[in-house]
């Protein structure tokens, strides 16, 4: 990063200034074991304690708890963050799609009353989009908000919503006019998930664990005030939301799993017909090729960053990281766990493997990886229209009625 | 870190992208497939007159005094139109192995010749990376035969790997190529490359200072490889656009056939390919200006990456296109040639997986 400017650089060194104090407590080998309630409880006094040195919500307007830096500082701090195992990943939906949100329109009262707690990690935020009958086509919601004087009457159910049983709030998308295109039917609001009405049941991954949640809302009143946007604008807001979270993603480079450093180790004990793993062509092949593309990765981030601090907005590229992240993920995990012979069979759910540490875990979750936050045909469809501009597919849905 | 285009720089690729595509024939191109020993001199010539033989080489010694980013940037967009000869990036390697190990009388022989495009350059330096047989060096004479190497057919410099037969240790030499070298220009499936097995008996040769030759001729080598992991992208983008233009076009079942998953997810899958070429191109290209200790692995990711983009691009843009693809008419097959050729040129995959699997593990127990 050494083409970065002295104020930028000096930014780390403060970022590193005050992180390293807090590795013992925080970092990676502190969280080895933790129940997911444990290290979400770990997490929110790590962000309460970003929150007091102002470091939390850095690009966030100063009157609501943020630091009002740039993308750049952000990007500079979340890789460091992330170079050190801290746990930052239970608030990065809340911090980078519903509360962007909610800075972008709600009212000053409501930014002043919900935002600092939120950043604070009192708080957390979930997406409320998905549902039983439509993940990826968005636009085909089915959970109403009929109007009632003031209020809206909200029913129906939401699926994959990460997080919503640790969530206070959340922005969800409702059919408001059932009679109007599906793209034109649609309204934004956010709602309080502790409301009566309001039942989250949470689901048990392939894994064993519980990321995700099913949302049911039965009759659940919210005030017209928690409107966002106008009636009928929903979907370009959740498409909005949507590409909030795809740009906060392109300086993510967690995706591949444990570092190669940890392959390399396994590789130096292990034996492949009498000879050291480490000089089977097989394993140097996964070796290099891993490498090179995590390089070519982080180039792309870099060229990201550059692209910000000269005032550019980056494109839908950081779609590439969540893909080719997820492809790298398999074959280093694949080949770890093969390296391990039958030890790799090893796998103790009691003792919350994660994925950032645990080459078994790694490969359990990648099929998550490839379809959580946009599945890897919903990418690939973003890269070939919006970059290359080649056609939408057929879409039935679109034609006149 | 990469970097970021600036107002210079798009200008050398605009005004390169601009003569390079009013002499492009591909009629040339495919005509050459079928000679031996034969290159596109049209090409060639716009190489020397826009000064490109020289664009690494200081104004002093006779060049443009620009530097490896601009060459490399260069190099992107003569991959695009599949450059009908080689001695962009086989003269760099020669230049380099100058302007790095040779002597100042050395450098006064051959420097301006080589900026000028007068004279051609070729190295000889696999063998570092595949361990393959090497030339013997005995009393200032060169003897043995070489594999193919790349321009060989016309050279008139070659920067070799050689063993000295008193010591047993690898050195590195330059030599003289003219009328009495004994050259066996061969048929391959990209003849316009001039690949040549060169015999040399007791020819006189000229050793380059160096430290340490077998470090030496990796980091030529790895300079080269970059020079050429930028053509390799060219090659790759070209294909992808030809495969997107194709796929917006082409009707099918009522609809343009980009339109279809199958079709426009594979032509996504090169952009993602490219991009990743792309980001370790710019790191080792920047590796290369700032002579950096870390430029061979640099070079090898860049190379691992292009080599992998260029070739799924080649192939799918022919799979894109269906059976027009495959037929000797069509332009495609020149870049699906020298995706292959230029995979192989420098050193394969294996050896190249492998220079950057022991760096990283060297890293790692680091």
């Amino acid at each position: 990063m050494s083409a970065l400017s002295p104020e930028l650089e000096a930014f780390r060194d403060s970022v590193f200034a005050f992180m390293e104090p807090h590795v013992a407590e925080y970092g990676q080998a502190a969280r080895l074991g933790l129940s997911l309630d444990d290290d979400i409880a770990l997490a929110r006094r790590w962000q309460a304690t970003k929150a007091a040195a102002g470091y939390a919500g850095l690009t966030f307007p100063t009157e609501y708890g943020g630091a009002g830096l740039s993308q750049l500082e952000q990007v500079v701090f979340v890789s460091e963050e992330a170079a050190r195992g801290f746990p930052a990943g239970y608030f990065v939906i809340s911090l980078s799609m519903p509360i962007p949100m909610m800075l972008r329109y709600a009212t000053p009262e409501q930014k002043a009353l919900f935002v600092p707690p939120a950043l604070r990690g009192e708080q957390i935020w979930s997406q409320l989009f998905s549902e039983p009958s439509t993940g990826s086509d968005l636009a085909a919601v089915r959970t109403r908000a009929v109007r009632d004087g003031d209020d809206w009457i909200i029913s129906g159910q939401k699926v994959w919503t990460t997080f919503a049983q640790y969530s206070d709030y959340g922005v969800i998308v409702a059919r408001t006019d059932p009679d109007a295109p599906k793209h034109r039917g649609l309204t934004y609001f956010f709602v309080d998930l502790k409301a009566p009405g309001v039942t989250v049941r949470p689901i048990r991954q392939l894994h064993g664990a519980e990321e995700f949640n099913e949302v049911f809302f039965d009759d659940v009143r919210i005030p017209d005030a928690w409107r966002l946007g106008g009636v009928g604008d929903g979907f370009r807001l959740a498409v909005e939301t949507l590409m909030i979270e795809r740009y906060t993603a392109a300086a993510d480079e967690t995706g591949f799993g444990p570092p190669l450093d940890a392959l390399i180790a396994l590789a130096r004990d292990a034996r492949i017909d009498g000879r050291p793993a480490l000089e089977d062509g097989r394993v140097r092949a996964v070796i290099a090729r891993a490498y090179a593309t995590q390089q070519g990765l982080a180039a792309i981030s870099e060229k990201s960053i550059l692209e910000l601090a000269a005032g550019r907005e980056p494109g839908p590229e950081g779609s590439i990281h969540k893909l080719v992240g997820a492809r790298g993920r398999r074959e280093v995990a694949l080949c770890a766990l093969d390296l391990l012979g039958t030890d790799g069979l090893r796998f103790d759910a009691a003792a919350h493997p994660r994925p950032k540490t645990d080459f078994a875990m790694s490969w359990m979750d990648q099929p998550t990886l490839r379809i959580a936050g946009g599945t890897d045909e919903m990418l690939l469809n973003t890269v070939a229209e919006r970059i290359l501009g080649l056609p939408q597919d057929y879409r039935p849905d679109k034609l006149p009625r | 870190m990469p970097f970021l285009l600036d107002d210079d720089h798009r200008q050398i690729v605009q005004e390169a992208q601009r003569v390079l595509s009013d002499g492009w024939s591909p009629d040339t191109l495919r005509h050459l497939l079928e000679q031996v020993g034969v290159h596109d001199d049209r090409f060639w010539t716009t190489c020397r007159d826009m000064g490109w033989t020289g664009i690494a080489v200081s104004e002093d010694q006779g060049g443009l005094g620009l530097g490896p980013i601009e060459l490399c940037l260069t190099a992107e967009v003569v991959g695009r139109f599949v450059g009908g000869a080689p001695f962009l990036s086989t003269g760099y390697g020669v230049t380099e192995a100058l302007r790095r190990f040779g002597s100042p009388d050395q450098q006064d022989r051959h420097l301006a010749g080589l900026a000028s495009g007068e004279m051609t350059g070729a190295i000889h330096l696999t063998p570092v990376l595949d361990g393959g047989e090497h030339l013997a060096w005995t009393d200032g004479t060169l003897s043995g035969k070489t594999g193919l190497v790349v321009a060989g057919a016309w050279a008139n410099l070659l920067v070799t790997l050689a063993r000295d037969t008193a010591t047993g240790r690898d050195i590195l030499v330059l030599v003289a190529l003219d009328d009495g070298t004994d050259r066996e220009p061969v048929q391959t499936f990209d003849n316009s490359r001039g690949y040549a097995v060169l015999r040399f008996d007791r020819a006189p040769a000229e050793i380059l200072a160096t430290d340490d030759a077998t470090q030496a001729a990796l980091d030529l080598l790895a300079r080269v490889a970059v020079v050429v992991a930028f053509e390799q992208l060219g090659g790759a983008e070209a294909c992808m656009e030809r495969a997107r233009d194709f796929a917006n076009d082409r009707q099918a079942f009522g609809q343009p056939i980009g339109k279809f998953q199958a079709i426009k997810h594979r032509i996504a899958e090169m952009y993602v390919a490219n991009e990743l070429a792309r980001g370790n191109a710019l790191r080792a290209a920047l590796a290369l200006r700032d002579d950096a200790d870390d430029l061979v692995l640099r070079a090898g990711a860049a190379r691992l990456t292009a080599i992998e983009a260029y070739e799924f691009a080649a192939t799918e843009a022919i799979q894109t296109h269906g059976a027009i693809g495959i037929t000797w008419e069509h332009d495609l097959h020149l870049f699906f040639r020298r995706s292959r050729a230029l995979a192989l040129e420098l050193g394969a995959r294996g050896p190249w997986q492998d220079l950057v699997t022991r760096r990283v593990i060297a890293g790692a127990a680091a």
